[in-house]
């Protein structure tokens, strides 16, 4: 357990040499969900409903996706992974004494700690301005399920942000790739918009996939549109889709190491 | 000039290269406009009119802003800018018997030219999928206006990007900046939404910078909100700050070569 903690400090303690680079990302993260809020706003101006939501909901909506969203984001971690492929780094991690996903994910876990922060402060701002319109209720069952649906989702992401590095083995130039898949799973997860905006036959399709476990669902639970036990089978899928997702990377590592070159050593 | 046409070509057959990331960058956009569609068609589904804009307007206003987005973007230069100037590969254009910043037009009008077919292609899909909801222009000397708008605001992206991208001679962190100021200024743009949902005195403070003749002012133009005459004003407002972009760029060109160490060579 001692080595896991090693890593994660050293981690923080790479985070805070580029604590101005990361802070530099706030002003940007910050500017979707402004403009989000300023178009549900002037809407609801002259709207009482948009497909069930209320003004407070959907703003309490756009508000908390912003923040779970945030809260479970690996920070591009994938490109990372690849980097680690394209530079011969891997061989690094190859000869330590740990598993190569346990390494990953403690790094990742450490790597995100400066990010977090910024995040905390970013939304104790956020929930200043907005404060009159969110919607401040839940209760402690409730909130246990959602901070356990948010630590699965952080989980998902993570592997997800792995097994989407690992297309580093295959090949060279990713960033686009990564850009594609991050805006579909964003617009699967609901991260911009309810996802029951869509037509219904497109939101059972998202059901299936897991990515609106990350983000939608947790919402509505907070926001009381879906029931406790609903939350629970939730979860549930999510832990389904978490060893899926194991299962493939432990699959897709297999090939990729044999793919891998070392180039850069 | 022959010169600058083999730069041209050159930067023609990278691109080239990379087509695989390139097409996942393509299907990124599509589905940030699906995206915008999706929110927009739910609040039209409750109401007529949001911000004086009916269903067909706003369509528009997504779908040809897009395309134009697509004709004044330079596809993250200020990297290739950065990153020439940190590992001293700006010495190699320091020596050549060319100024840095035509190579700079000239390479970036090369990596706009694929985009650009791409981004022809995409438009066309979406502009026919959406054939019923779009309105055009029929006064052909609109289409003039409109056109020299885009070329300016195509130069006017690449001078701010430019500018954007010398920030590396003075902080070797600048992805996180990058990615604030590039935000910042599609939200000025009016990317993320039309700019006259917010009060007037934003909109006028917006119409005193760049951003907005790049996006949200062609666009009233096409969309014929704007007269003719008041788009004649708008591009001398644009051709002032295009000169004003090119002297900041040659100042801090100066400047910035003061720092420049060549790290790297």
């Amino acid at each position: 357990m001692k080595k896991y903690w090693s890593i994660i400090r050293n981690e923080i303690q790479r985070q805070f040499t580029y604590r101005i680079a990361i802070a530099a990302y706030a002003f940007g993260n910050i500017a979707e969900l402004v403009a989000l809020a300023i178009i549900w706003t002037v809407v609801y101006q002259s709207i009482e409903v948009v497909k069930g939501y209320n003004a407070s909901e959907m703003i309490s909506y756009v508000v908390f996706a912003w923040f779970f969203s945030f809260l479970t984001t690996t920070y591009a971690f994938e490109a990372n992974v690849a980097r680690d492929i394209h530079m011969g780094t891997l061989s690094n991690i190859l000869v330590k004494p740990m598993g190569y996903l346990k390494y990953m994910m403690t790094v990742a876990t450490g790597r995100i700690f400066v990010a977090l922060l910024v995040v905390l402060i970013q939304v104790i701002i956020v929930f200043y301005f907005f404060w009159d319109k969110l919607i401040f209720s839940i209760d402690f069952p409730t909130a246990l399920l959602l901070a356990a649906m948010l630590v699965v989702s952080y989980l998902i992401n993570l592997l997800l942000s792995i097994l989407i590095g690992f297309i580093g083995f295959w090949t060279a130039e990713i960033a686009g790739i990564y850009l594609a898949l991050k805006i579909i799973k964003n617009f699967l997860s609901g991260f911009y918009f309810p996802i029951n905006l869509l037509p219904a036959t497109l939101v059972k399709i998202s059901l299936f996939f897991p990515f609106a476990y990350t983000a939608f669902i947790p919402i509505q639970l907070y926001l009381g549109k879906i029931s406790f036990a609903e939350g629970l089978r939730g979860l549930a899928v999510e832990i389904v889709w978490l060893v899926i997702l194991y299962g493939i990377i432990k699959i897709v590592w297999r090939f990729g190491l044999k793919k891998y070159e070392s180039v850069g050593i | 000039m022959k010169k600058y046409l083999t730069v041209f070509k050159t930067q023609l057959q990278h691109t080239l290269t990379h087509r695989a990331d390139f097409f996942g960058y393509r299907i990124a956009n599509i589905f940030e406009i699906l995206i915008q569609i999706v929110v927009w068609s739910a609040i039209f589904g409750t109401t007529q009119q949001v911000g004086g804009y009916n269903y067909s307007e706003m369509i528009t206003y997504i779908v040809v802003g897009r395309a134009f987005s697509f004709f004044t973007a330079n596809f993250g230069l200020e990297h290739v800018i950065a990153r020439q100037i940190q590992f001293g590969e700006l010495s190699n254009f320091i020596v050549k018997p060319m100024s840095y910043l035509k190579y700079l037009v000239s390479m970036s009008t090369s990596r706009s030219a694929l985009g650009l077919i791409s981004a022809i292609i995409t438009s066309l899909i979406l502009i026919v999928i959406f054939s019923n909801y779009i309105i055009a222009p029929q006064n052909p000397a609109l289409w003039l206006l409109i056109i020299a708008m885009l070329i300016l605001g195509y130069l006017t992206h690449l001078f701010i990007t430019i500018l954007i991208g010398f920030i590396a001679f003075w902080t070797v962190d600048i992805s996180g900046i990058f990615f604030s100021v590039k935000a910042l200024e599609k939200f000025a743009a009016g990317v993320y939404f039309p700019l006259n949902l917010l009060p007037a005195a934003f909109v006028n403070f917006s119409l005193a910078l760049p951003f907005a003749y790049t996006f949200y002012f062609p666009i009233q133009l096409f969309l014929g909100k704007t007269t003719i005459h008041d788009g004649l004003i708008g591009l001398a407002i644009q051709i002032a700050w295009l000169l004003a972009l090119y002297f900041m760029i040659k100042g801090l060109w100066r400047l910035g070569l003061k720092k420049y160490e060549s790290v790297g060579i």
